[in-house]
């Protein structure tokens, strides 16, 4: 029996695969128990733990609230997973999370739950700054998005076809732009999808007749810096944080945390801490508009 | 011995590494493969909101960007190798040497960028959208081209020196010698050159979002936008949760294979230089 188990291993032994084995068998534990080790040096225990949870659209901004935050306060550790709306707002009734991050407004079925509003977020359509079209409605976006209007011609603009620009699967901007015209992304007959923001405003930038759409903070920032594009006027508003901010401008929502009544004392110190002025820093950074 | 030791354990953890990359691709994307089936990845479309997962339309994007950029590259690179191999004078070469090293070492995204504000306009002019397969080919092209041109350059520069001096000897004319003589000695290291900068094109992420549209369908033309499967995941990773993130996971897989495979046939090739 031995000896066939040593046959054996000379055998496996003999192989390439088997040397490689061979001699990579002492890495794996060792690796396993590095790896095992990490975690035993967190204190995790002795703070004060919190948990956010869901929305997407938050998640980014609210992990950097969650690092100034713990900055300000050592002795706490936050954590942020995104998830959607839908299980933020699960998560906080189930007591999963302390705090659920919801990206639109509450409705009355949701009472129940305490909701702070952070700050608002809103879409700006954007054009080449040489685009005579100064003024959309809704009517037009979708007929645009849908694929029924193609030429600029048709909106009084010049003989040119219009370039759709539009965000990949899984943006908050998407999910926003979607939500207020009614449409489903499978509807949508883009030329160009994009990611970031950022991205948007280079290709319009640099072709001039593509429309897209970016979040207003960062499209003002662009307009303003870049001057390679410009915002349109959505049903008759000027797209800018202060029109977001006054309610008048129609495609913007407000992003909320929201949690069980009452808040446990970490979590009120998180909620006073977004009105913070180093918070309302961070919510301007990320292209948000603060309350 | 240390250094023996020291080989070996750069092998093992590249081993490991890439052991590692493969396993956690196959676990991650285990939970799109089990619930979706798998018809469901090469047929309908991809909206993965709706349910429909088609990977397809991104493999064979991508693949046509590469092909597309190697087979302008090719010919190019086996030219330019072959005039900086004898035809231009020494100090001309010599400049466009050093020219060819500073740009392979241009970060890849700045061919993206350049392609963004330049080329996809252009395109635009002539056929709209402008952000395309062909633009997308040609950005991965000028990406490749000059590390490709310096290690064909260097492969040519290989032939044993005697071989050379017999064609001259022979009074061979310069279409003889290249067909004799360098070709014979240099296809293989050629091709095993082209495999390993397919394999770049391949990888290449952020130049190729930015110019080829990314729209998830099939070109019909090589003026249609395309998306690649690189693209594919560095545009919906950041967000994407559940079947989501695990199909695009899926799509990392899918996008190693081609890539180990490419590895693989480099590496047959040079094998084979070496038993000349």
């Amino acid at each position: 029996m031995n000896l066939d188990i040593k046959k054996e291993f000379l055998f496996f032994g003999s192989s390439f695969f088997g040397r490689v084995a061979k001699r990579t068998a002492y890495v794996i534990p060792c690796l396993v128990s590095l790896s095992l080790s990490l975690p035993a040096h967190s204190k995790d225990t002795e703070k004060k733990k919190l948990n956010l949870s869901g929305s997407s659209t938050i998640a980014p901004l609210a992990s950097e609230l969650a690092k100034a935050f713990e900055k300000k306060f050592p002795e706490s550790r936050v954590d942020v997973q995104s998830g959607g709306s839908a299980r933020g707002l699960a998560d906080a009734r189930s007591g999963l999370s302390d705090i659920g991050m919801v990206s639109r407004d509450l409705t009355e079925t949701e009472a129940d739950l305490q909701g702070t509003p952070i700050a608002y977020d809103g879409i700006a359509m954007i054009v080449h700054k040489d685009n005579p079209i100064l003024d959309l409605n809704d009517k037009q976006v979708v007929a645009i998005y849908t694929g029924k209007t193609t030429n600029w011609k048709e909106l009084g603009g010049s003989n040119q076809e219009i370039t759709v620009v539009n965000k990949a699967e899984g943006r908050s901007t998407l999910e926003l732009f979607l939500q207020f015209f009614v449409l489903k992304n499978s509807d949508i007959k883009a030329k160009m999808i994009v990611g970031e923001n950022e991205q948007a405003i280079k290709f319009v930038g640099g072709n001039k007749w593509a429309i897209g759409y970016v979040s207003v903070g960062t499209a003002e920032y662009a307009s303003k810096v870049s001057k390679t594009i410009r915002t349109v006027r959505l049903n008759g508003v000027d797209a800018n944080l202060q029109n977001v901010k006054n309610k008048t401008y129609p495609l913007r929502r407000t992003l909320n945390f929201v949690n069980v009544k009452p808040a446990s004392e970490t979590a009120q110190k998180f909620l006073s801490f977004v009105k913070d002025p180093a918070a309302i820093k961070i919510i301007e950074d990320q292209f948000f508009v603060p309350l | 011995m240390i250094f023996n030791a020291y080989k070996i354990a750069s092998g093992i953890f590249a081993i490991l590494a890439i052991a590692v990359i493969l396993c956690l691709l196959l676990v991650e994307s285990f939970k799109a493969l089990s619930v979706v089936p798998l018809s469901k990845f090469v047929t309908g479309s991809w909206s993965p909101s709706s349910g429909d997962y088609n990977l397809l339309p991104m493999a064979v994007g991508g693949l046509a960007a590469s092909l597309g950029a190697i087979f302008l590259v090719a010919p190019i690179s086996i030219f330019s190798a072959l005039a900086m191999n004898g035809l231009i004078p020494r100090a001309i070469r010599l400049v466009v040497r050093k020219l060819f090293e500073m740009m392979s070492g241009i970060p890849s995204v700045i061919f993206g960028l350049w392609g963004l504000g330049y080329l996809v306009p252009f395109i635009s002019r002539m056929a709209p959208p402008g952000a395309s397969l062909l633009a997308a080919s040609l950005v991965l092209s000028l990406m490749v081209l000059p590390s490709a041109i310096l290690l064909v350059a260097q492969a040519i520069d290989d032939v044993p020196r005697e071989h050379m001096e017999a064609s001259l000897a022979l009074a061979m004319s310069l279409y003889n010698r290249i067909r004799v003589v360098i070709l014979p000695f240099t296809w293989t290291r050629i091709f095993s050159i082209l495999c390993l900068q397919f394999a770049r094109t391949l990888g290449e992420t952020m130049a190729v979002v930015m110019v080829a549209g990314n729209i998830p369908a099939f070109p019909t033309s090589v003026f249609d936008p395309i998306r690649t499967l690189t693209g594919h995941i560095a545009l919906e990773m950041p967000y994407a949760e559940g079947l989501h993130r695990s199909s695009l996971m899926l799509s990392g897989l899918m996008l190693c294979l081609p890539s180990l495979v490419l590895f693989y046939l480099a590496r047959r090739f040079l094998e084979r230089v070496r038993s000349i």
